[in-house]
């Protein structure tokens, strides 16, 4: 009952109808309620198919040393540390270790290379016999020099192998799309993305804010605390009515976006759960946590820090865009990236391969999210009891009395 | 004096968190992004993208004060108008974002960054338009908080859809359009003349 009546409450509030009309239109402009004019096409002979990035040590070699060259001559390195361009510059010393660095890739002597870099000479060559595992190790130390996010990272250095995808390999990802993905499941995918990025990461958050701080508004706190429910239960039924109430506009929306591709992917083996694995697989924990960051630091502060903590957190991970697949399913990512659309054919093989590191980054954030509910009981536990917050303001105060 | 005596107040009282707030996002900015030796359209990036955010840490809660009715009804009391207060406070926090890119702007100069008034300009109007639909938001809505749900999807909608916002595009300055940021003022100062203007309507009908 309780729980219905927190639905409620949120669902009939303002802030719930500017989520919702935020999250319409935020996937709106994002195309994702017109999937059907994007649809999965199986690739034809003769036709350009996109590109790929390849290791191929040959072309990697000599394209980075020639772009580490003429950064070097400037002594202006462009990076994106955290997604955003960054231009550094070396001093002194760090300049001669990239100096010795290209002195062991091109083998010219290091004074030379510090000579030469005013003259500003041209495309320096890899030495004979440059092993590439041997180039990683000391690019790697470059972009170490560089503060790191430099095209010359290990994870970046395949950026300077891009060849064109061949029709069989176009082919084969088309297959995988088909097989794998079931169509429905890379529209679901590219579904989430966008709504984990641009809504559901952030805005739960006030949400939260807004109903924890109601009971303040009101001077109702006092009251509830003499209410005979545990706080466990209250701040879990509190947490579950803000999730689903969440959710309720995902599941729908979903749904619908998915759906406009259901009429015309005919005689295909489509998937119709898609849309509710991902809602649940990918978005929920994005929501918990949004959710969770809100109850625990309202209840902390009793102010709406919370908005700003989780703003940060979120431009954070906005703007670490999505510089390279893996750094889309890192670790703490607060919404993780895979935009890709039908025209890639969902890039399913790089899913697949980084599903493993998907799933811990949801159940880590899931995790997190579950700690700090608990810590939130605790907390509001203490308040009630007198042992922490106003209450004790309250005390001090009459003692001062 | 009794204006000035206003200001000093409130700024004390009301303002001092969101101030402390907006100088550490000013802080912390070059340590997420270069700002130094940059060109005038990629100098334009910290700016719009991240200090033109102090606009909604200090705008929104503009009225925040008056919102909890026990302030209300006390500055009500007043035989200073409530609306005169309001006006003063939205002034002097406009001058303090202001300030506060002046201050960002003057410290990548020493960095080696080609940053000129435009910017200054359209970091201000960036601020002011994200700050004012926080502060017309709070206004109708009554609570700050509900206040900066709206900044923020404006923000995300910039990241998502880019140019096609067309003259309301916040980050144009770093693909080189100054222009557009006329219209960000005009409508920031229209959404702040709108929000007062309500303060005062609400308040003559209650």
């Amino acid at each position: 009952m309780l729980f219905l009546r927190e639905i409620k409450k949120i669902v009939k509030s303002i802030p719930y109808w500017i989520f919702v009309a935020a999250i319409v239109t935020a996937l709106f402009s994002q195309g994702v309620f017109r999937f059907h004019e994007d649809l999965l096409q199986e690739p034809q002979p003769g036709g350009s198919y996109g590109f790929k990035q390849e290791e191929i040590p040959e072309m990697i070699m000599p394209a980075a040393l020639s772009g580490l060259w003429m950064e070097f001559c400037e002594n202006n390195y462009t990076t994106y540390p955290i997604g955003f361009v960054k231009h550094v510059k070396l001093s002194e010393d760090d300049r001669g270790k990239v100096a010795e660095i290209l002195s062991e890739i091109t083998g010219e002597q290091k004074d030379t290379i510090l000579g030469e870099s005013g003259s500003e000479k041209s495309n320096p060559a890899v030495r004979d016999g440059m092993d590439y595992s041997r180039f990683k190790e000391r690019m790697a130390l470059v972009d170490d020099l560089l503060g790191g996010g430099s095209s010359y990272a290990p994870d970046s250095l395949a950026g300077y192998g891009t060849v064109p995808l061949t029709y069989e390999e176009a082919k084969e990802r088309y297959e995988l799309a088909v097989s794998s993905d079931r169509v429905t499941g890379g529209y679901a995918r590219l579904f989430s993305d966008y709504a984990g990025v641009m809504v559901l990461s952030i805005l739960p958050v006030f949400l939260a804010v807004i109903l924890c701080m109601k009971d303040r508004r009101a001077k109702m706190e006092a009251l509830i605390y003499t209410k005979k429910i545990s706080a466990a239960r209250m701040i879990l039924i509190r947490f579950l009515a803000l999730v689903v109430a969440v959710m309720i506009p995902v599941f729908i929306l979903s749904y619908v976006s998915n759906m406009m591709v259901w009429g015309v992917s005919k005689g295909m083996q489509l998937d119709y759960l898609a849309p509710l694995k991902y809602d649940l697989g990918w978005l929920l924990p994005s929501v918990m946590i949004s959710t969770a960051v809100g109850m625990f630091l309202t209840e902390l502060t009793g102010s709406p820090a919370a908005a700003a903590v989780q703003g940060l957190w979120w431009m954070f991970d906005v703007n670490l865009g999505i510089k390279t697949v893996s750094s889309g399913y890192s670790l703490f990512r607060l919404s993780p990236r895979h935009n890709a659309g039908a025209d890639s054919w969902f890039r399913t093989e790089d899913y697949l391969d980084h599903f493993q590191d998907l799933l811990q980054n949801r159940l880590l954030i899931a995790g997190i999210s579950l700690v700090l509910v608990l810590l939130t009981i605790l907390i509001y536990e203490a308040k009630r009891r007198g042992k922490f917050g106003g209450n004790i303001r309250n005390r001090k105060n009459k003692s001062q009395a | 004096m009794e204006t000035l005596e206003i200001a000093k107040t409130n700024l004390r009282h009301n303002s001092l968190l969101s101030i402390v707030a907006a100088v550490m996002l000013c802080l912390i900015t070059p340590l997420l992004i270069g700002t130094a030796n940059l060109d005038r359209n990629s100098a334009a990036m910290p700016l719009e993208m991240f200090v033109s955010l102090i606009g909604i840490v200090l705008l929104t809660p503009v009225f925040q004060p008056e919102q909890n009715e026990e302030i209300h009804d006390l500055v009500s009391s007043k035989h200073c108008s409530t609306e005169k207060v309001y006006l003063i406070r939205t002034l002097y926090t406009v001058g303090v974002v202001v300030l506060l890119i002046c201050l960002f702007v003057v410290y990548m100069q020493t960095q080696g960054s080609d940053v000129t008034m435009i910017l200054v300009f359209g970091a201000a109007a960036n601020a002011i338009f994200l700050g004012s639909m926080g502060m017309l938001v709070s206004a109708l809505t009554g609570n700050t908080v509900i206040g900066y749900m709206p900044p923020f999807l404006y923000y995300a909608l910039n990241i998502g859809m880019g140019p096609k916002l067309g003259n309301f595009y916040l980050f144009s300055m770093t693909v080189g359009n100054f222009r557009v940021k006329i219209w960000l003022l005009a409508a920031g100062v229209l959404m702040i003349m709108v929000s007062l203007l309500y303060q005062i309507f609400r308040r003559r009908r209650m």
